[in-house]
């Protein structure tokens, strides 16, 4: 029997409150033995979680003063895929920790704390030539210039390298000799 | 008394029914007390988290479509230890995102944190590490560190090479970077300090 919250009613016979009753404790019986250790386990075991499960949610949670959320929901790419998110306190910044692009071009990653990384292993574009971060749908905009950066030349031994112009979207690598570059970009 | 899903019946007399119910009151009490905020608390805090216990389970958990889930399951490094993975929607790939290396018991890797590792909930795997070599003629193959309790890169994606003391007026480079290792090269000389830093998962 479907949960019922105000049972059992003033005019309820014996008959009905029992149904109501039992409907109610089959309830949640079902319900809070999804994700927690059953409600007949010892006590010291009873009410823990043996999993948290997050389903898909429409709108991100609320989160009051001095509080955090965690949560399922669609992410703000196109296309859009489910994605685990937590929200700062007082339904603040939201930083999605899931969704990343795992690869050895325009990779990036976002940590739970917000902080974001983008990497990249390429072709030597020129010494003072910028390298544009790709950004699409699919892929977040530093919303602040980067932190730091480190930029590393492959397979030229004798080769200096530095770089210039951090920006929410590029860097400018300069070395003395390359094939391909490597950079790595800790940001927000 | 301990839970009981499926009272009162419709025969039970009264004072059954009475311990019964008081019964199950209590388990919930208990129950729903750990972790959450407490039955009796105000309307906008009851029914949230305090907290999150989550116990050792034996299996993976499964998620279905737009669904992710976190739990607690042995690692699969020796010695397992109990770790949280993060599981992707439809089943997908489980990241252990709380082992690491300082997790390595110190005295059979004492250079732990110079070989460490770590792993992002979304499996991102960092691998970082210093190093001084000396003796070679021009390169020296470097293997990146593989045991019993640090994970095997499946794909490298890039890789942050830096010269280091005590030959921190050299220049360096690398080439030959896959998922077991890389080749440096200093720009001279046969010894080379550096430290680098690997992406891949």
């Amino acid at each position: 029997m479907a949960w019922q919250k105000d049972i059992p009613a003033a005019s309820d016979t014996k008959n009905d409150s029992q149904s109501a009753m039992q409907g109610n404790f089959q309830a949640i019986d079902t319900g809070f033995n999804i994700d927690h250790e059953a409600l007949n386990a010892a006590v010291g075991t009873l009410g823990k979680h043996k999993k948290l499960t997050f389903p898909q949610q429409g709108a991100a949670p609320a989160t009051l003063a001095e509080e955090f959320a965690i949560y399922c929901r669609e992410d703000d790419f196109t296309p859009a895929a489910a994605a685990l998110f937590l929200r700062e306190e007082s339904s603040g910044t939201e930083h999605n920790f899931t969704t990343c692009n795992l690869s050895a071009t325009d990779g990036w990653a976002r940590l739970p704390c917000g902080l974001l990384f983008k990497w990249a292993t390429i072709a030597a574009p020129g010494s003072g030539t910028p390298i544009v971060f790709l950004v699409d749908a699919a892929i977040p905009v530093f919303a602040a210039t980067p932190f730091m950066a480190h930029v590393s030349v492959v397979h030229s031994a004798t080769a200096t390298c530095a770089y210039a112009n951090l920006s929410t979207t590029a860097i400018t690598p300069y070395y003395s000799a390359a094939t391909s570059i490597a950079y790595f970009v800790v940001g927000k | 008394m301990a839970w009981q899903s499926n009272i009162p019946l419709p025969k039970d007399k009264r004072n059954i029914s009475q311990a019964d119910l008081q019964g199950n009151f209590q388990a919930l009490d208990i129950g729903f007390n750990i972790d959450h905020q407490s039955l009796d608390a105000a309307v906008g805090t009851l029914g949230k988290h305090k907290a999150t216990t989550l116990t050792l389970q034996a299996d993976a958990a499964s998620t279905a479509a737009l669904q992710f889930a976190i739990y607690n399951k042995k690692s699969e490094f020796t010695p397992s230890r109990i770790t949280l993975y993060l599981r992707a929607p439809g089943d997908g790939t489980a990241y252990d995102f709380i082992s690491n290396s300082f997790n390595d018991p110190p005295e059979l890797y004492p250079l732990r944190e110079q070989n460490g590792f770590s792993r992002l909930p979304c499996g991102l795997l960092l691998k970082w590490g210093w190093r001084v070599r000396s003796g070679g003629a021009t390169g020296y193959d470097i293997k990146f560190k593989v045991n019993d309790t640090t994970p095997v890169f499946s794909a490298v994606y890039t890789m942050m090479l830096t010269v280091s003391s005590p030959h921190n007026t050299k220049t360096a480079s690398y080439k030959d970077l896959d998922t077991e290792g890389f080749t440096v090269t200093p720009d001279s000389g046969n010894s080379i300090g550096f430290s680098f830093l690997a992406l891949g998962v």
